[in-house]
């Protein structure tokens, strides 16, 4: 059995309870997570130490997830992006998967099912 | 007065209060049916009317429809009353569409050429089609080959989960004004398609066929696309991918990726452009062991660039003749005469410098004479003048390798009504939406880009498409030669209120541009000059 | 009082056939908004059971369809039976005030960086004080789901007694254990049929769910016995997926029985509706609600096949009687 090397997730939404929420759920297998609520913070620390997975808000005050997404896909090519949307913005979504985005969830989620998409892109990862 | 009786029993305001939530629920349900609307219209460009999948929301809008009858009813005195007859033939009608789907055949999954269903065009496309009777005619010359039928495409695209994904990336594709946005989603079909499987039923199939023509010889396969709807009406020359040159080990790679060569830029516009729905559409795929030739080319049985020529065409060169039917590549060219024997009568080739008269070695004048002969026979055959692929082998052998009818485009005589200056200049169409506008006349033609549209103009159009969304909310009225009562753009054009015509045929390329026209949209006349002064 | 009475005196009024295309269709809608109410209700407790993360968008939008969809059942049942229908809107205006009051206002955020234990951020305890609300309201106010409740009494006390048309229906009988069974059916997909009236077999309609409901009644004619059985008035409007039965014979069990069986799981339900005590029974699954005289129940959000057989389940109380 291979052992499964730990991912560094990071995690970006403008309300609070998503990470406070993911942390704890994600950091269970020994992932090391961190989440922010500021995009622009969140970037600067990707920049100074890319991730292995983002986890973003589609839609945020200060930025939104596609923008995020080109970010990350300059820095880090191999970081797999996973786009978490509100439920109506399935037309988002389309936009995201065709630039590059690996997969997205939509709010209400649990946090096992998102972890099953990170074990997914893990997988990609190697 | 309506609700008296209510208001006396009950109090002015509940018979006011229920009148208004009646005129808003009228509303509401009429945006839901215009929603299940247009969402049907865009599902239908993938499935069958018959699918199940279209009697749901089909179901639901004429119940919607009934409760605003009602309700429409109330507020005015059951005026309205006999709606209730007329949605009930209307509903009886549309669903017996569904008491009768035709029978779905088990069609195979792959076919040699020289089956009898090779010769079915729905099933094979009409690349393959043209190819099975030039080889009933001519069955020396055309090579073997075999067809993985329009069911194995289906299946293709079912069992890999593309017909949901395709379609909700296409969903909205008449309103993407984004041109960059298309290109990426159209992209992303390409390489979800490229990463497919090939079903174990169709890959076996596939297989069989080609070690049944084979026969244990290692041969080199050329793998083309045939679409349904191809060299037929609409000419979709080139539109799609070949592979040449292919191992029997790659055949299933190189059926994907001209099964993506479906889903280019230019394919799905063209479809759109055309009207040509995403599932009437379907393609097959044609293998056909290559031939090694020392010369290829394509002859047409009358020059296509003269009306009612009396000389045949011959584009020619030396190996493969797949660039130049791609168009990539320049090549020789010779004028044939027609008759029993067909003579040279010159010989222009590609490369200018060459020294007239231009004898080249690679394709002799008895091959010519030869092939002029033949593509006579099979134009005789077919019925009508042909484009015909050739290629002649090493030996000298002549090889027929496809057969298209020559496209002609004639020019109808357009009748205008003439006469008194108080008679409209044009007349017909469907309304899109009402009202009466006055503007200068400005046509947008199809490589046009919408932003030079001037402002307060009637915009003159073959067919509306997203691209003249971003104008609407400057131009005084829209007539268009074709375009969608129930589309997309027609939505957008009544959500901005502008007076729009759509389907007033050829007729609206009379109107001239620049000059003023006056345009009710509700009667569908459009008159010269200025007639409502004031607008 | 009926909707048509609103009509002007002198207005010429709709044939019974029309009438009833007119109500079972309006009727239907209403279970639909039903069903998007009730089930608005469970997927708030799932989310919260689940410990989903959710964001105030969710809780806004689930708020709003609750009330937007109790509104369209409050016009719905006015349209119905307009009689009583001021106090109906007039109760609907108090809880679109307390709704916006209390649960569309902005979610206040803790103005500190602390972190909310989990379970009780902001977003969780505002879906929890909405859903507390729907089901057992507050001091002083009813609920949101006893408003529901008084919407379907509404309904009851104002239902149209021996209207149901003769024309343009279909006839059939279906022998019962103890009753014999006559059916007017009228097929809703169909434009009113001229000619003289039809008389058809069980296995003559495309109904599916009218079809499961009999599949409990024994097949023939018993003979000669049959004939001194008391006999149960039904009227039927149906097509494919759909079918709502009704009966005004106090000795059956439902008054109203509402089905659709389409083989999508947001769709598929079953509503019945009885009075005086009946139905006594329900299948397995059903939820069950009294409200006045009348006994209601319930199932949705499960497999087709349960929903199969609920219906059978079904038939045989009503049919077999």
């Amino acid at each position: 059995m291979e052992t499964k090397k730990n991912l560094r997730i990071m995690v970006i939404d403008d309300e609070n309870i998503v990470g406070n929420r993911l942390k704890p759920a994600l950091a269970r297998s020994g992932d090391m997570v961190e989440a922010f609520v500021d995009p622009r913070e969140a970037l600067k620390r990707f920049q100074e130490d890319p991730f292995d997975i983002v986890v973003t808000d589609i839609r945020m005050d200060e930025m939104d997830g596609i923008e995020v997404l080109e970010e990350v896909q300059k820095i880090s090519e191999k970081t797999k992006v996973i786009i978490i949307t509100g439920y109506a913005t399935v037309e988002v979504a389309r936009e995201a998967l065709s630039k590059g985005a690996f997969d997205f969830i939509a709010k209400p989620f649990k946090p096992n099912d998102l972890r099953v998409i990170i074990e997914r892109a893990a997988k990609q990862l190697q | 007065m309506p609700f008296s009786r209510l208001a006396r029993t009950q109090g002015q305001e509940y018979a006011f209060r229920l009148r208004y939530e009646t005129f808003r629920a009228l509303l509401e349900k009429n945006i839901g049916c215009l929603t299940i609307l247009s969402d049907l219209e865009a599902d239908l460009n993938h499935l069958r009317p018959s699918d199940t999948r279209v009697k749901r929301p089909l179901r639901r809008m004429f119940d919607e429809a009934l409760l605003m009858a009602q309700e429409l009813n109330l507020l005015s005195g059951n005026r309205f009353r006999d709606i209730y007859g007329q949605m009930d033939l209307i509903r009886e009608d549309t669903l017996e569409i569904f008491r009768n789907p035709s029978a779905y055949e088990a069609e195979p999954l792959a076919v040699p050429l020289s089956d009898d269903k090779a010769l079915k065009v729905s099933l094979v496309g009409g690349k393959a089609w043209g190819v099975a009777r030039l080889s009933r005619l001519f069955p020396e010359l055309t090579p073997r080959g075999f067809v993985l039928t329009t069911s194995a495409y289906r299946k293709i695209i079912s069992e890999n989960n593309l017909e949901d994904r395709i379609r909700l990336l296409l969903h909205d594709v008449e309103t993407i004004t984004d041109q960059e946005k298309l290109a990426e989603r159209i992209k992303t079909i390409r390489r979800w398609i490229l990463s497919a499987t090939l079903p174990a039923s169709v890959s076996e199939a596939m297989i069989k066929a080609a070690s049944g023509i084979a026969q244990g010889e290692k041969l080199l396969w050329a793998v083309r696309s045939s679409a349904v709807n191809e060299d037929g009406r609409y000419s979709f020359a080139g539109q799609f991918d070949s592979e040449l040159c292919i191992e029997p080990d790659n055949l299933a790679a190189a059926c994907l990726q001209v099964v993506a060569g479906r889903f280019t830029e230019r394919a799905v516009l063209y479809r759109l452009h055309v009207g040509l729905k995403e599932v009437d559409t379907p393609m097959a795929i044609l293998f056909m062991p290559m031939v090694d030739p020392g010369a290829a080319g394509v002859i047409y049985t009358t020059d296509p660039r003269e009306a009612d020529s009396d000389k045949m065409l011959v584009n020619a060169v030396e190996g493969l003749g797949d660039k130049v039917i791609k168009g990539k590549a320049k090549a020789d060219t010779f004028l044939l005469s027609r008759g029993a024997s067909p003579q040279v009568l010159s010989a222009v080739p590609a490369d200018e410098l060459v020294k007239q008269p231009y004898r080249p070695e690679y394709l002799s004048e008895q091959t010519l004479s030869a092939l002029g002969k033949l593509a006579q026979e099979a134009a005789a055959g077919f019925g009508h003048d042909l484009d015909i692929e050739w290629a002649v082998d090493r030996q000298g052998g002549i090889h027929l390798l496809q057969a298209r009818r020559i496209t002609q485009v004639k020019n109808e005589e357009v009748k205008v009504a003439k006469g008194r200056k108080a008679w409209p200049v044009i007349e017909g169409g469907v309304t899109i939406f009402p009202g009466r506008a006055e503007g200068e006349v400005f046509f947008l033609s199809d490589r046009a880009d919408p932003a030079t549209i001037p402002k307060g103009v009637v915009l003159v159009t073959r067919d509306p498409g997203p691209e003249i969304s971003a104008a609407l909310p400057r131009i005084a009225a829209l007539l268009a030669e074709g375009g969608n009562p129930i589309g997309h753009v027609a939505t957008l054009t009544r959500e901005f209120s502008v007076p729009a015509v759509f389907r007033m045929g050829e007729a609206v390329k009379r109107l001239t541009l620049g000059k003023t026209v006056s345009v009710n949209a509700a009667k569908r006349t459009v008159f010269e000059g200025s007639r409502w002064t004031g607008i | 009082m009926r909707i048509a009475d609103l009509l002007p005196s002198r207005a010429p009024k709709n044939s019974a056939y029309v009438d009833w295309k007119l109500r079972v269709t309006r009727m239907k809608k209403l279970l639909e908004n039903a069903r998007v109410f009730l089930g608005a209700l469970e997927d708030g407790k799932e989310k919260i059971e689940g410990e989903y993360i959710i964001d105030e968008r969710y809780v806004f939008s689930l708020v709003e369809k609750a009330m937007e969809r109790t509104e369209m059942m409050v016009h719905d049942a006015c349209m119905l039976a307009p009689e009583g229908g001021g106090d109906l809107f007039r109760a609907l205006d108090d809880y679109w005030r307390k709704a916006r009051k209390d649960f569309l206002a902005p979610i206040p955020r803790p103005s500190g960086s602390e972190e909310a234990p989990l379970g009780s951020e902001p977003e969780v305890l505002r879906l929890k004080a909405f859903l507390e609300w729907f089901e057992r309201g507050e001091q002083g106010t009813g609920s949101l789901f006893s408003f529901f409740k008084r919407i379907v009494d509404h309904l009851v006390c104002s239902f149209p007694q021996g209207t149901f048309p003769a024309q343009g229906v279909m006839h059939m009988g279906v022998a019962g254990a103890l009753v014999e069974n006559r059916f007017r059916l009228l097929d809703m997909d169909r434009a009113k049929p001229t000619g003289p009236t039809r008389l058809v077999s069980v296995t003559d309609i495309a109904c599916r769910p009218l079809g499961l409901l009999l599949m409990g009644s024994p097949a023939g004619d018993p003979g000669a016995a049959a004939r001194e059985r008391p006999v149960l008035k039904w009227f039927a409007a149906m097509d494919e997926d759909h079918v709502s039965l009704f009966s005004e014979d106090p000795r059956s069990p439902a008054l109203w029985l509402s089905a659709t069986l389409s083989g999508h799981a947001d769709s598929d339900f079953i509503f019945v509706l009885g009075k005086n005590g009946r139905p006594a029974v329900f299948p397995e699954g059903f939820t069950v609600e009294t409200v006045g005289d009348s006994t209601f129940g319930w199932i949705y959000d499960v497999p087709s096949h349960k929903i199969e057989q609920s219906l059978v389940a079904l038939g045989k109380r009503c049919f077999a009687v």
